[in-house]
């Protein structure tokens, strides 16, 4: 059973495409988990398509796209189908198969401090950092403070902190200053992407891809 | 058998969303791209490209701040309109939010690279066109699809609509008879006859 969901905001920026590549994957893989999220992203996205593509009466002109449509039109040749290859990857000494979302990423050489292993994602998004996170069972993360955000995605099997037990496809998006020890009886292998600048935006702007914010 | 009233169930439900404005409305929509998909028809991609090419730049200039970053965006989407138009499912959602799918992945990899000069294309992993069974690595899957692509290929051009119709946008035979104005008895053979000749060809099915 989810309990911990991405809010609608996060939902609606997801299906427009302005969330940087950690969230836009973490939330794709939460989705993949939890019907009733999907559910809300289709509903969403379909009003964004509506919202993007009104035709009015007067469809101004588009001769200026005529070259490109002879273009397009020249080559008769169809694309097959994708087939998408999952990643397999050894972590704390086991062996897991990654979500769709993660399978083009590229991750670093684990590290490990006695039952916690790390394993960073190559993803250039400056001071936030995306890593898979494999708790061995019995194991604990030392307590910790945050000053930006964590989100914390239980990939596989289950955690627990002073606030609650999560297991498999929870979305868990702490901010602000909160501190907390994770415990996992049995292991888990979770997806963190953290942020500890200290230049904060507020609200959700914070999430987005930074060309995108810089844009509007 | 399948009348068109369920055929278009779903997108006379989102008619109602739309404003009163609208000149061609989702049903029309929908046969244009499904007669792109099954019959390659150019003039029905050409009524698409001109209602769907401004709405697309005007988008990504908001998104992309240029007008050639934008042009870019237009011809990638309406490309992937064109030659993916056997991959859309009318059961699974309209056309408009099958296009602006397309235009969002486009969109989100064209930002990937310029913020982290990334040349690999994650949004179709992020956003997968059409749900497919996710396979672990092995090599043969690959070539055995890109060769059955090409069997099919080699199809009459009625059989390949038949079989592009059942076997990729998911349409059922009675839908697929409604969309070639053909008897279902019809589909029904060219379906039969398409499969024996694919096997003949020795198509691995
Ligand atoms: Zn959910």
């Amino acid at each position: 059973m989810i309990n911990y969901h991405p809010d609608s905001q996060l939902l609606t920026s997801y299906v427009s495409g302005e969330l940087m590549t950690s969230f836009s994957c973490a939330v794709a893989i939460h989705l993949e988990k939890c019907p009733s999220c999907r559910h809300k992203a289709e509903s969403f996205i379909e009003q964004k398509a509506c919202h993007a593509f009104q035709f009015e009466e007067s469809n101004g002109d588009s001769s200026e796209f005529d070259g490109m449509l002879n273009a397009i039109l020249s080559d008769d040749g169809i694309d097959t189908p994708p087939i998408n290859y999952l990643k397999e990857m050894e972590i704390g000494g086991e062996q897991f198969t990654l979500p769709r979302a993660l399978s083009k990423l590229s991750f670093g050489k684990a590290s490990s401090i006695g039952k916690i292993s790390r394993s960073r994602a190559k993803l250039d998004e400056g001071s936030v950092r995306t890593s898979l996170m494999h708790i061995e069972a019995g194991g604990k993360v030392p307590q910790h403070t945050h000053k930006g955000y964590e989100l914390t995605l239980v990939l596989s099997g289950k955690f627990k902190d002073e606030s609650g037990e999560y297991s498999e496809g929870d979305f868990i998006f702490l901010e602000g200053k909160h501190k907390h020890q994770p415990v996992s009886v049995n292991g888990c292998l979770c997806m963190t992407i953290v942020s500890d600048s200290l230049h904060f935006t507020q609200g959700i702007n914070k999430l987005l891809n930074p060309i995108g914010t810089y844009i509007y | 058998m399948a009348t068109a009233t369920r055929l278009f169930a779903n997108t006379h439900e989102y008619a109602k969303a739309l404003p009163m404005t609208l000149k061609s409305p989702p049903q029309d929509l929908e046969q244009l791209l499904l007669d792109v998909a099954l019959k390659r028809d150019k003039n029905a991609f050409s009524q698409l490209f001109k209602l769907f090419a401004p709405k697309i730049k005007h988008h990504a200039q908001s998104k992309l701040g240029s007008q050639d970053a934008a042009n870019d965006i237009v011809q990638e989407t309406m490309t992937n309109v064109w030659r993916k138009a056997h991959l859309f499912n009318p059961n699974k959602g309209a056309v408009n939010t099958w296009v602006y799918t397309i235009m969002r992945n486009v969109t989100f990899d064209a930002l990937r690279k310029i913020q982290s000069n990334r040349e690999d294309v994650v949004s179709e992993d992020i956003w997968p066109l059409i749900d497919i069974e996710t396979v672990k690595p092995m090599e043969e899957d690959h070539l055995s699809t890109n060769l059955l692509m090409k069997h099919i290929n080699e199809l009459s051009p009625e059989q390949q609509a038949v079989v592009k119709g059942i076997y990729f946008s998911g349409i059922s035979q009675e839908q697929l008879a409604i969309h070639l104005d053909l008897p279902l008895g019809t589909v029904k053979s060219r379906l039969r006859l398409a499969m024996a000749k694919l096997k003949a060809i020795g198509a691995h099915l």
